[in-house]
């Protein structure tokens, strides 16, 4: 299909009204036009803001999709908890987690500060929401493409070697390295944060090996009170990745039943500050 | 840097989400379920399949995030394409008749009507301001091929008219509705 045939087909293809035979000499083209390329962003952009008559998702669609959702190859062990996020308004809430933020599924460790986050998004802030998207779609031309091949290497590089070479590339760069210990063991643990990054490792720790019916659980301390970071199963030199926010003052960590618990129920092994130059901007 | 999902901007929870944060998933899906649920139920007039077809979004893009490209556009657009299509698809499989069906009695009452499609504060005035501007001929193709998920040969056969003359409507439509909703946006921006 010459350029002129191809280019004709640029609206209805966006719309995805070309037939199969059509929609692959499109794709073909765009592949290697990038004026093309650029008009069916365009259009695709024009199209995603005419459909703009939001439905509420059933109730319940977010457990389904959380269910779904699998481990990546090679991730073994260590969980990465999601935090509270607001549970008003029919938005997702983290599996496991029943509609009074408790935990109903013992296999999964829930956030302990429920609706500890700022805002809750109902209809009217989700609106809002959607209307800054759209009109980012007009504002908003320049994008970061580097992003893409950012989540291209990430992915590629977990697939491959999983969570011990994002850990190493964290020790590479500029980081830093926060400790934790007890008075009667000294240094126990390590935690490795780049800095700019709100993703921390658990690097390592001389922590002896749980029973497989127990797990670690690292618990950040925000404003006086422990909220889970993440199970980290029973084997303590397993690296894991959690995400460190900047209210977390302390970190800690207690040996719990498998999957974890809502509030730590055993005496805390060990513990360390997060200290100065946290939060990172 | 952002410090959590619900302030991040969309580029940075799909990196997030390629590093399998869920969170990221979570609230990418608060802001932006509703439109695709939206647009499936709008194309498939049935809330089951349009269920199915938000689940399988969300979670095709927890497994090929690299699939968005931020350099094309926004995180919406790309989510919204892919339901479009997806839905599309089903419509136009077999399997769909009962689908079909319902639609089609659906449409014969309501019809379409673009104008009513967008209901979103900021952006709707603007929205159906360029809408209002296109040519009855341009708007109405344009409807019955996102919303009502035909071909532009279908279009075409329900137009009375050349099918070339349906490709092109399609296209100078869109790109008049782009010129109109850059030109309205900026003259909100000052």
């Amino acid at each position: 299909m010459i350029h002129d045939e191809v280019e004709q087909l640029l609206g209805a293809y966006a719309l995805h009204a070309t037939d199969d035979r059509e929609t692959r000499a499109v794709e073909a083209h765009l592949a290697e036009c990038p004026r093309c390329r650029a008009e069916v962003d365009a259009h695709e952009e024009t199209a995603a803001m005419l459909a703009t008559s939001a439905g509420e998702p059933p109730p319940g669609l977010w457990d389904k999709i959380a269910a779904s959702i699998e481990a990546p190859p090679g991730w073994a062990g260590p969980t990465v908890l999601p935090p509270v996020l607001p549970a008003t308004g029919g938005g997702p809430v983290p599996p496991g987690t029943g509609p009074d933020g408790r935990n109903e599924d013992p296999s999964v460790a829930v956030p302990l500060v429920s609706g500890r986050r700022r805002g809750s998004r109902g209809g009217f802030a989700w609106g809002l929401v959607a209307a800054a998207a759209a009109a980012a779609a007009i504002f908003l031309g320049v994008q970061v493409s580097q992003l893409r091949s950012d989540v291209t290497q990430v992915r590629a590089a977990m697939a491959r070697q999983g969570l011990g070479l994002l850990a190493a590339q964290a020790q590479a760069g500029p980081h830093r390295t926060l400790t934790l210990g007890s008075t009667a063991h000294g240094a126990v643990a390590t935690v490795v944060v780049p800095v700019g990054s709100e993703d921390a490792y658990w690097v390592g720790s001389t922590l002896s090996t749980l029973a497989s019916s127990r797990t670690y659980q690292l618990w950040g301390l925000v404003r006086g009170k422990p909220v889970s970071l993440g199970v980290m199963g029973p084997d303590p030199r397993a690296v894991s990745m959690f995400r460190l926010e900047p209210d977390v003052t302390k970190l800690m960590v207690t040996a719990e039943p498998r999957g974890g618990t809502s509030l730590p129920t055993t005496a805390v092994l060990a513990v360390g500050d997060v200290g100065p130059g946290h939060p990172v901007s | 840097m952002t410090t959590e999902p619900t302030t991040a901007s969309d580029a940075n929870l799909a990196m997030a989400v390629a590093r399998w944060h869920e969170p990221a998933l979570a609230e990418i899906y608060r802001r932006h379920s509703g439109a695709v649920f939206g647009l499936a139920r709008r194309l498939l007039f049935d809330p089951a399949l349009a269920e199915e077809v938000t689940q399988e979004v969300f979670v095709r893009f927890w497994r090929e995030p690299e699939r968005y490209d931020p350099g094309r556009g926004t995180l919406r657009t790309f989510l919204m394409s892919v339901a479009h299509g997806r839905a599309i698809d089903i419509l136009r499989s077999e399997t769909s008749r009962r689908a079909r069906e319902q639609r089609a009695s659906a449409v014969a009452e309501a019809g379409y009507d673009l104008e009513q499609e967008v209901s979103d504060f900021a952006t709707a005035e603007r929205v159906r301001k360029a809408v209002a501007k296109l040519p009855d001929g341009e708007r109405r193709a344009i409807e019955l091929a996102y919303f009502g998920g035909h071909s532009y040969r279908e279009v075409a056969v329900l137009q009375n008219e050349p099918e070339g003359t349906v490709k092109s409507r399609i296209r100078s439509g869109l790109k008049r509705m782009q010129r109109e909703l850059s030109t309205l946006a900026q003259g909100a921006d000052r």
